[in-house]
């Protein structure tokens, strides 16, 4: 191997003989053996400092290195034995945290949605950039190819979001999600036996015989775990049909569980209940709406089932304006939406990170104190040469033992937390996914670890190396008060502080909006909803002809139709005069609108029957407050026109109302402004009943009316359990912050407590020479509490803007309603609370240098 | 650690000299290279070719002769081997591989350029200085 194997003896007879032959050619020249000696070692410089370059350069001498470092970084962690568990319990929370979090993202994303055999399950997308990604075949296409293909031995199909909705039961009416599969669907999806029963069969759906199979979830929520329930007859959406099973769902991993699984080619009966109504989806040839997943034959591989599969697509007749591209993939969400995947990582990954920032900053202030203790000993390692890079690796190969450490203890919260987050999260129509840590799991901890090393362990390192070696040998610390140091030891109390208040801040916004909502504006318990199936228009019976049988309930205040509710609405996009295009929450209303959710109306006045677009075709609309002040400032926005984008037509606003809750959406803001348009009186929608008296009761009495007027049951329930169901989980999500900004705040005021009394130590004679000299005790508690509080105004800054930004993005993505960056309570309250506690924690160290007897600290010497 | 170890006799007496010439970063190589030009050296023989070579003016410190050389031959531009000098004593021999020839001459065309570019700046009129 040459060069690579030259070994440090080899390189130092070199060495020898140059400086041998130096000598010898200083003899030739007339100089004395001694001289010549002396002269030969001038001109080399130093030996030892070559021999250790040369060491240094050599590859195989960063391992050799290393097994010193690890045998001096556990000397180092046994001599101080509390400190290090310390240290290591702390980044064990740190890192544990994120990598939890990770391992649940991470099963979601790239998991495969079967776990017995997932090598041979593929799932068919559409490659091409054009049309839809998933749904890539028509009922005759998916026929023709399950017939034909021959890489894949089963061809499932299933409706993806093109699900049936409809009331299941003899008598409940709650609406459950149905799914509809071909009958070899749980052949590729599921690995278990049905709970009860069985799954599909193949004749199931050739015979198109109403049966079905409900889920687990369904079968305990709806039937109590009803053991008999197999071959008993029910209705969905009106229509009879036999339970055969209760099944476990299979992990469709980007739709929500479905409640039901029903024959594909019982879709004509239920026409009226799906996202495209009163259409018959069998003989459609165009009509694309299949989702395909299958089992490779073996010996096939997913490419070569791709190419057949192209090949079939291009035989057979599709009508559809995009050609499928088709490719196959292992099933996994990251597969599916890459783009969704990495900013879902993103956001779920933020706020553990920020509190592994504030963990690290904690351990480095930690280690920071014992580093200055060591500068003596680094003073004299650099006094006899050592270079800095290597006492640098020395010292930081303690802190990577350290992340080891507490990297293999965070593989407990990896195994143990995603279970109680989810249980803890209790989300309901959440797909069941297995949380097995992979290598990616691995790799990622791995990475955690090394980077808590570096952050903890860096500054520490920098600041055992940062000595002045003649002050240090001579056995002086150096005071805290040299600029380097102390300016280190701000930065990171800084880091801790600003990232503390952006978890707090978090939190408090969220508790904020969740505030807001208890009034949102509107009424919510005194209203009733029931969300009106498509066969209304079937049956002839009109909004006003229903309107008039409902009326005649008991306890009725009034009536209204929309095609959306609270909070969750539509946008319109507006061209507003001097201003580019702008988004607003919008919904189509019906004129009782405004009275039956108890809306004020401010100014002008709301639809009554007789708007109609005037000559001038300009519709009649309502807008809330904020968009009156919004688009026409300091104006009356009465009978002022809106134009809308891209389109012809315009708006003109006849009232305004007071705003009211709603929730943004990735395009809409949601400072309250907000479009009504008038409904018209076809539409489908919800009707919206405000009623006194009891809720419950009502909803009963409302419900049978419907059921007469229309024969369908429908589940009627009050906006706020609409509200509540929405809110859950993000009252779960606040819980979580909240604990996270809390364990950073405590983590915080360790770091400051730490960074605090060390200085104090240090300057303790000092203090004792200023005491002794006549200064009041009181100005050194001031100047400890001072010196305490010099990075917190900087900090408290830099947390304001990072908060600020962090809730622009976090409220930009529509999952919080009424998450505002703009209400500076949450700000103030975060900067009150942690000025308070870091203020709690200098007091201590402030105290005890206040108290300490002068006398000693001067005999200390 | 291992520094401590490592304080042999030959530190001691080898004081480090207050006053060198700072090479020009990388400039240390390209004279290395250049000296094994018409054949192998030692060590030794290169430091004295670079001595000889500058008239003396160039005061290289031999010590930081040998890490060159190691990056040298890491960088598979030039090969070493034991041998026996001229005056019958061990000695390792460099010699410039095909790689290393290529390279020098890049690196030599290189300086060149600089320098006159440099020279050029230098010797310009004053009045055009202002």
């Amino acid at each position: 191997m040459g060069w690579f194997s030259r070994s440090d003896k080899d390189y130092q007879e070199e060495l020898r003989e140059h400086i041998a032959m130096e000598t010898q050619a200083n003899i030739d020249r007339g100089m004395s053996a001694e001289e010549a000696a002396r002269a030969a070692c001038v001109s080399f410089g130093s030996v030892a400092g070559t021999r250790q370059r040369l060491q240094e350069g050599r590859s195989a001498y960063w391992w050799s290195t290393l097994a010193q470092d690890v045998r001096y970084g556990a000397r180092m962690i046994r001599r101080n034995l509390l400190l290090s568990c310390a240290v290591v319990l702390t980044l064990s929370v740190g890192i544990g945290l994120t990598t939890a979090v990770f391992t649940v993202v991470n099963a979601f994303a790239f998991s495969p949605p079967v776990s017995v055999d997932p090598d041979s399950f593929v799932r068919v997308l559409n490659g091409n950039r054009e049309g839809a990604k998933r749904n890539v075949a028509s009922v005759p296409v998916y026929e023709r190819l399950r017939t034909q293909v021959r890489s894949i031995r089963e061809l499932a199909a299933w409706s993806g979001w093109f699900t049936l909705s409809a009331p299941l039961g003899p008598t409940d009416t709650r609406k459950v999600e149905g799914l509809l599969t071909s009958c070899n669907f749980f052949s590729v999806f599921s690995d278990e036996k049905p709970r009860l029963g069985r799954f599909l069969q193949e004749n199931d759906c050739s015979m198109a015989v109403p049966v079905i199979v409900i889920s687990e979830r369904v079968w305990r929520d709806q039937f109590a775990s009803d053991p008999e329930i197999i071959g008993k007859a029910m209705n969905y959406g009106g229509h009879p049909v036999t339970v055969v099973g209760v099944a476990v769902p299979p992990k469709l991993a980007e739709e929500s569980a479905p409640g039901l699984w029903l024959p594909y080619t019982l879709q004509p009966n239920l026409r009226e209940f799906g996202v495209l109504p009163n259409q018959d989806w069998l003989g459609n040839e165009s009509f694309a709406w299949l989702q395909l997943a299958g089992r490779l034959q073996p010996s096939f591989t997913r490419e070569a089932a791709a190419a057949e599969l192209k090949v079939l697509m291009r035989r057979v007749p599709n009508g559809s304006k995009h050609e499928v591209e088709p490719r196959l993939t292992d099933g996994s969400v990251w597969k599916m939406a890459p783009d969704e995947v990495m900013g879902m990582f993103a956001i779920a990954l933020a706020f553990p990170t920020l509190v592994m920032w504030i963990v690290c900053a904690t351990v480095s202030t930690l280690l920071l104190s014992r580093a200055v203790g060591r500068q003596r000993e680094m003073a004299v390692r650099l006094a006899l040469g050592g270079g800095r890079r290597r006492l640098i690796q020395m010292l930081l190969a303690e802190s990577f033992l350290l992340s080891l450490a507490a990297g293999l203890l965070s593989l407990v919260f990896v195994f143990k937390v995603p279970g109680v987050l989810f249980d803890f999260l209790a989300i309901a129509n959440a797909p069941p996914v297995v949380v097995t840590p992979d290598w990616r799991v691995f790799s990622y901890l791995a990475v955690a670890t090394t980077f808590a090393a570096v952050l903890s362990g860096l500054a520490p390192a920098l600041e055992s190396l940062n000595t002045q070696l003649g002050e240090s040998l001579k056995g002086r610390e150096i005071f805290g008060r040299r600029r380097g140091g102390s300016f280190m030891r701000n930065a990171l109390v800084g880091v801790q502080v600003a990232f503390s208040m952006v978890l707090l801040v978090m939190a408090g916004a969220l508790l904020r909006a969740e505030h807001r909502q208890s009034d949102p504006g509107f009424e919510t318990r005194q209203v009733v909803f029931a969300e009106l199936p498509q066969r209304l228009a079937l049956n002839s019976e009109t909004p006003s002809s229903l309107t008039t049988s409902v009326q005649s309930l008991p306890g009725i205040r009034s009536v209204a139709f929309s095609n959306s509710l609270p909070p969750f609405e539509g946008n319109v996009n507006l061209d507003i005069p001097g201003q580019s295009s702008q988004t607003f929450l919008s919904a189509d209303v019906s004129s009782e609108y405004f009275q039956t959710f108890n809306i004020p109306v401010l100014s002008g006045r709301t639809f009554s029957g007789t708007d109609t677009p005037g000559e001038t075709g300009e519709e009649p609309v309502v807008v809330s407050q904020r968009l009156g002040q919004r688009v026409f400032p300091q104006q009356s926005p009465l009978g002022k026109i809106l134009h809308v984008s891209n389109n012809a037509r315009r708006f003109r606003i006849i009232g305004v109302v007071r705003d009211r809750l709603a929730s943004g959406t990735r395009q809409a803001g949601n400072d309250g402004s907000f479009v009504y348009q008038q409904m018209k009186p076809q539409s489908d929608g919800y009707l919206v009943v405000r009623f006194d008296g009891n809720a419950t009761l009502f909803a009963r009495a409302l419900q049978s009316v419907l059921k007469a007027r229309t024969g369908v049951v429908m589940s009627v329930s009050t906006i706020q359990s609409r509200l509540d169901a929405r809110m859950a989980i993000s009252r779960s999500v606040e819980m979580i912050l909240l604990a996270m900004g809390l364990v950073g705040m405590t983590l915080t005021l360790v770091g400051v407590y730490g960074v605090v009394s060390f200085n104090a130590a240090q300057r303790k004679r000092d203090f004792a020479i200023r005491v002794a000299l006549g200064a009041s005790r009181e100005s050194i508690f001031r100047t400890v509490v001072k010196a305490g509080m010099r990075p917190i105004p900087v900090a408290i800054l830099a947390g304001v803007v990072l908060s600020f930004g962090t809730l622009k993005i976090v409220g930009a993505q529509g999952l919080w309603l009424n998450l505002v960056s703009q209400d500076p309570i949450p700000y103030f309250a975060a900067a009150i609370v942690l000025v308070l506690a870091v203020l709690a924690a200098l007091a201590l160290p402030a105290h005890r240098a206040m108290s300490s007897d002068p006398v000693h600290a001067l005999r200390e010497e | 650690m291992r520094t401590s170890g490592q304080t042999t006799k030959a530190q001691v007496d080898c004081l480090p000299m207050s006053e060198r010439i700072q090479l020009l970063p990388g400039t240390l190589e390209m004279l290395v290279l250049q000296t094994l030009v018409f054949g192998p050296r030692h060590g030794h023989g290169i430091a004295v070719a670079i001595k000889r070579g500058s008239q003396d003016s160039l005061l290289v410190d031999h010590g930081s002769l040998y890490p060159a050389l190691q990056r040298l031959e890491q960088s598979k531009w030039i090969a070493s081997e034991w041998g026996t000098s001229e005056n019958n004593r061990r000695a390792r021999f460099y010699k410039l591989t095909r790689t290393g020839r290529t390279k020098l001459a890049a690196a030599t065309s290189k300086w060149e350029k600089t320098v006159r570019a440099v020279s050029g700046v230098l010797g310009m009129p004053r009045e055009e200085e202002s």
